[in-house]
């Protein structure tokens, strides 16, 4: 064993110096490690999303300038910084639910159609958030759903709950075609029946599943 | 694949659902357990070991998930595998994106290291599951040598009682306005460790050493130490801060206080202070005030007021039907408060005992916790006693001047310790 001859104590293991005072040990016999020596890691990934942020930076900074420079083209950057505020909730969203996939799913049909919704809004109003796009994403994520549970052999508990509330989500667009607002209406159509569809599938083949994840989920 | 039976859950223990919101990387809420042979560890044993514990605990087979209201406990279908040591102590356990079970089995050379998110368990119960496992271990792994005897574990709680929520069954409703003066701690500052590592050093010191010396300044070990810790916070302490006084926070296990037997959550804690800008900082005069102040708070009226406060809180109507996010920044809030209360964390284990058939396989036992500051944990098996301390700090002044005072009063200390970072001058 080795030894600090200012501290006063040994030191188990192969170090040199103390580690509490940092002097140079006496004595050889150097012993094995209590703990396994763990290096630091360094993040790769980060340095790509460094890069990403700056371009959407530089890109929203160099067309609001040009913008302001050439006020007579229209307020076409309020574009180009909501495209890049959108992809980044949906890329944040996507990152932080990713170990959980049906989560994950839902999260992405809430962003996609917020965003949808707001674009279309901004956008002079054609409708096409609520025609297209919010029935298909709903349709896209029970089927993605569906065959991703199957794949990764989850059990219905991790998903159960995921897959309600989409299908819950899915029915909504019933109000769009009852109060008239609609131009399309197949992809509606499509969306609220495969939505009735599985939600009764899983009402009557796993009723007491449900019952008791949704007993754990509202205990008060 | 066709399993029609429902999973089993339960709710948080009163003391447990404070830890989700507060696990940070930084600070993740888990602490370890380890045990050191003799001899190398064999990892099948240790996993045969680990299933058969794992039958007695079935609280420990569940991932924690988030309902509209409260925090949950869910059965989990995870199997638990021992794994060689590679990850930095105390790493994440607790992910709401990404569900674990809430322990880890690990072994390193001659050491099985257990860890467990505090939600889980407190330390006397984490020790509960520790001790079984090393038990099964041994039997397992020795039979040879042991078999003229059948050693029995002293544990005899069962499946139920293990499973208790002893916060629940000890709460009366008493209507308390007792309310105690805050004291703003000295908090200990400095650079951190990168990658929110965390330093252990510790002091294996002989207790027929060490106990004597207590004995001198007629007083427990706990209190020994906990004024030695204080004296060592303070010399580190630049002059123009000494007005804020140094607290210890004190966990105490509510076990040697109630009757529970539970593998959960029951533990208290006391904070003591002393304002070394008044009194003198001779360790005699340190030790004599911390006597006084723990009889002050050790007592069991003091300790079910401290349940009942805890406890009202979760029988408040209106809070349980706050929405957990909401929950969540309260309990942040609540906890950022309590924190500022403190200086550092000094916890006392005591005694780890183990039948006396396999007392000769076991070298010693080690605690330690994750923190964000510096903490230090205590325990003792035979004469082996060990004090660990963890830091996110990347100065050790404080662990320096803490040995070196024992060392001054001629107690032998044994340093161990983990490399972090890649020290030039480690071989």
């Amino acid at each position: 064993m080795r030894f600090c001859n200012n501290c006063n104590v040994s030191v188990v293991g192969k170090r040199k110096s103390c580690p509490l005072c940092q002097e140079r040990l006496t004595g050889d016999k150097p012993q094995e490690e209590v703990f396994p020596q763990i290096s630091f890691v360094y993040r790769e990934y980060s340095s790509f999303f460094k890069v990403m942020l700056l371009v959407s930076i530089i890109t929203a900074t160099v067309s609001v300038a040009v913008n302001i420079l050439l006020p007579e083209s229209g307020a076409w950057s309020f574009l180009i910084l909501g495209g890049l505020g959108s992809v980044w909730a949906s890329l944040i969203t996507l990152i932080n639910q990713r170990k959980n996939i049906p989560k994950n799913i839902v999260y992405q049909v809430m962003t996609i159609s917020v965003t949808a919704l707001i674009w279309d809004f901004l956008t002079g109003w054609r409708g096409w958030s609520i025609n297209y796009v919010i029935p298909s994403v709903c349709v896209f994520a029970m089927i993605s759903m569906a065959i991703i549970s199957k794949i990764r052999k989850l059990y219905i508990e991790d998903y159960i709950l995921y897959i309600i509330i989409d299908a819950l989500f899915g029915i909504v667009p019933i109000i769009f075609v009852v109060f008239g607002l609609l131009d399309v209406l197949y992809p509606s159509i499509i969306c609220i029946s495969t939505s009735i569809i599985s939600l009764s599938t899983i009402i009557i083949f796993e009723d007491k599943r449900l019952i008791a994840e949704i007993k754990r989920r509202l205990h008060v | 694949m066709k399993n029609k039976k429902i999973s089993e859950w339960s709710k948080l223990d009163n003391a447990a659902k404070i830890f989700p919101a507060n696990s940070k990387k930084s600070d993740t809420k888990v602490f370890r357990f380890a045990c050191e042979l003799f001899d190398t560890v064999d990892p099948q044993v240790l996993q045969q070991a680990l299933d058969i514990t794992l039958e007695a605990f079935p609280l420990y087979q569940s991932v924690i998930k988030s309902g509209l209201f409260w925090h949950y406990f869910e059965k989990s279908r995870f199997k638990a595998v021992v794994a060689e040591e590679t990850l930095p102590p105390c790493s994440t356990l607790y992910d709401k994106n990404n569900k674990t079970l809430l322990f880890r089995v690990m072994y390193y050379r001659k050491r099985i290291s257990f860890e467990a998110y505090h939600a889980l368990a407190d330390g006397s119960g984490a020790l509960q599951f520790l001790r079984t496992l090393i038990f099964h271990y041994i039997t397992i792994k020795y039979k040879y040598a042991l078999r003229d005897k059948s050693p029995v574990l002293d544990i005899e709680a069962s499946k139920t009682q293990k499973q208790d929520d002893s916060f629940q069954k000890y709460y009366k409703d008493e209507k308390d306005f007792y309310r105690k003066k805050r004291i703003k701690a000295y908090k200990i500052k400095g650079a951190k460790i990168p990658e929110y590592r965390i330093r252990i050093i510790e002091g294996v010191i002989p207790v027929d050493e060490i106990l004597p010396k207590a004995k001198e300044y007629k007083t427990s070990l706990t209190i020994f130490l906990a004024a030695i810790l204080m004296c060592a916070i303070n010399e580190e302490i630049p002059a123009r801060l000494k007005r804020k006084p140094v607290v210890l926070n004190i966990p105490v296990n509510l076990r040697n206080y109630y009757s529970s037997q539970t593998a959960r959550n029951f533990f208290g804690v006391i904070n003591v202070d002393y304002d070394f800008s008044k009194g003198n900082d001779e360790l005699t005069e340190v030790i004599e005030v911390l006597k006084k102040k723990f009889k002050e708070n050790l007592t069991p009226d003091v300790m079910a007021r401290r349940i009942n406060k805890l406890a009202s809180l979760e029988h408040n109507y209106i809070l349980r039907v706050i929405p957990l996010i909401i929950k969540n920044l309260i309990l942040k809030t609540a906890y950022a408060i309590a924190d500022k209360s403190y200086s550092s964390t000094l916890s006392n284990v005591g005694v780890i005992n183990m039948p006396d058939d396999i007392k000769p396989f076991i070298y010693s036992f080690d605690v330690f916790v994750s923190t964000d500051k510096i903490q230090a944990c205590v325990n003792s098996f035979e004469n082996t006693l060990r004090i660990s301390f963890t830091s996110a700090f990347a100065s050790t002044e404080i662990q320096r001047r803490f040995f070196k005072t024992l060392t001054d009063m001629g107690i032998t200390v044994t340093i161990e310790s983990n490399i972090i970072d890649d020290e030039l001058e480690v071989l």
